[in-house]
């Protein structure tokens, strides 16, 4: 049986929109201190930070692991899916990056519920990673392993330029170019990603780290990470 | 002995004459209020040193790696295991080199398992590596429920003091704490050129540390940040309990007197001892 590839292609449109509402547009993933601090002061700084952190950061944990998850659910190897939720949440490098993700997965849970997705009782309650349902819903929605990733990766990509205009006086056209020539590189990525080995998963990225460790206090700021 | 009747033959033996592989295996016990080294298993030139006791009950213990450095297909394997209510502090006379490699990677694997009411303090001196170096560098921590561990890593590529700047082909260098098999925490760094430039990566910084402690709490996060909040390349955390502080620079030197700080800052409130330092220490 050939499954028709539009119905997925909505899902996929539906699972990267800014409007499934799971709250991703109120984490800055250290940017906002970065911007503060003077590290981060224009468009071709920012389009180095947010390339730099999709590159090896994204694309080395979240990516394999998605591809994991989604291996596991397809194949019904929860002890697999845990196993790599255990994983990616202990590679959060701080307690806001690790907030953040349970707080996505935690909401994008819930939203599944309402499309057909029986999340819970599937997962129970454990705190989850963000990656977590989003591989169930590609699974369930008939995505493959590329337009899931493809999907997540310009999510990330997506929220970080628009937190970047909210952070920076970047026009609209900025924001669509940048977000334009980032995406380039989005293929070349995936074929990496798929060809991982367990043992090459993780992308810390030190600067980073310590720009979210330092936003956790920072005096006066408009996101929560 | 028989004739080596194949090149492959020749070249795996060439391979095990020149490449270390280096094991070392120690075990500590508490008897009577005092911590003991009770087992210790060596093979090739990684060393250990007789135990000190600059202050009672703790063992201090001093490793020797290879002295001559770390090249290409060596592999060092060091395990500790800090047994029920043991109280360990582990150091290093000098920094561990990697050189130069000729293709191959150096691997050295460091597995620190620490018991029930067990305190493992692991504090030893930089890992440098050199130019062209190519290593895999692994640190898993297995702690108990209720074990209480404080280390660090610092780790530098290059000898910025003398303008040579790490450029190889990469250095992977891991860090998990477990308990009960789970992961705590994990920190997984590939690091080749562009990474080192890269604006969230090194930034252009020739050294990246991370200090460690457990178990910990807003209490502890708030001491280190008032020691360190002051660097502007210092961050530091609490993930699953455990106390992650974070920093970047050019040389260990000043990083490692900040990390010490934080320890001696620390200490009391974790093992009930005020900070003893080394004395290999102010040598």
């Amino acid at each position: 049986m050939t499954i028709n590839p539009i119905l997925p292609l909505l899902r996929l449109l539906q699972l990267a929109s800014p409007s499934l509402p799971v709250g991703a547009y109120s984490y800055s993933q250290g940017l906002e201190w970065a911007v503060e601090d003077g590290l981060v002061t224009d468009e071709i700084t920012v389009q180095r930070w947010i390339s730099a952190s999709l590159r090896q950061a994204t694309a080395k944990l979240d990516g394999p692991i998605l591809v994991r998850m989604h291996e596991g659910w397809q194949a019904g190897n929860l002890k697999s899916v845990r196993y790599w939720n255990d994983f990616i949440l202990a590679c959060r490098e701080t307690r806001e990056l690790q907030a953040e993700d349970q707080h996505l997965g935690m909401a994008l849970g819930k939203v599944l519920e309402g499309l057909e997705i029986d999340w819970t009782r599937r997962w129970g309650m454990a705190e989850c990673s963000f990656a977590a349902p989003y591989s169930l819903a590609a699974v369930e929605w008939r995505l493959s392993i590329d337009m899931m990733l493809s999907g997540y990766l310009w999510g990330r990509l997506e929220n970080q330029v628009l937190t970047a205009m909210k952070l920076m006086p970047l026009g609209q056209r900025a924001g669509q170019r940048m977000l334009f020539e980032l995406a380039k590189p989005i293929p070349a990525y995936i074929e990496k990603i798929v060809r991982l080995q367990d043992h090459e998963i993780g992308g810390s990225l030190p600067l980073l780290a310590i720009a979210s460790s330092r936003h956790e206090t920072q005096y006066s700021r408009l996101f929560r990470s | 002995m028989p004739v080596p009747s194949s090149l492959t033959v020749l070249s795996d033996k060439e391979q095990k004459f020149n490449a270390w592989h280096a094991k070392l295996s120690l075990g500590f016990e508490n008897r009577q209020a005092t911590t003991y080294l009770t087992d210790r298993s060596h093979y090739g030139p990684l060393l250990v040193q007789r135990p000190f006791y600059p202050e009672g009950p703790v063992c201090h213990v001093y490793l020797i790696h290879p002295p001559g450095g770390v090249i290409g297909g060596d592999e060092l394997e060091i395990k500790i295991d800090c047994r029920e209510d043991s109280e360990v502090l582990i150091t290093t006379p000098s920094a561990a080199k990697f050189y130069r490699s000729n293709g191959k990677t150096a691997y050295q694997d460091v597995l620190l398992k620490v018991a029930g009411n067990a305190v493992l303090e692991w504090l030893p001196q930089e890992t440098l590596l050199f130019k062209g170096a190519k290593v895999a560098s692994s640190l898993r921590i297995e702690l108990a429920e209720n074990a209480r561990f404080f280390g660090w890593e610092m780790v530098s590529f290059g000898r910025p003091a003398c303008d040579e700047i790490f450029s190889a082909d990469a250095a992977q260098i891991t860090i998990g704490i477990y308990s009960n098999g789970k992961p705590r925490l994990i920190e997984q760094i590939t690091v080749e050129s562009a990474m080192l430039d890269s604006l969230c990566g090194l930034g252009g910084h020739a050294l990246m540390a991370s200090l460690l402690a457990y178990p910990a709490g807003r209490a502890e996060l708030e001491k280190a940040c008032a020691i360190a909040d002051q660097y502007r390349f210092f961050g530091a955390t609490l993930i699953n309990g455990v106390l992650v502080g974070r920093m970047l620079g050019e040389q260990a030197e000043p990083v490692r007197k900040v990390f010490t700080l934080i320890w001696e800052a620390l200490r009391p409130g974790f093992n009930n001892r005020r900070a003893c330092k080394p004395r290999i220490w102010a040598t």
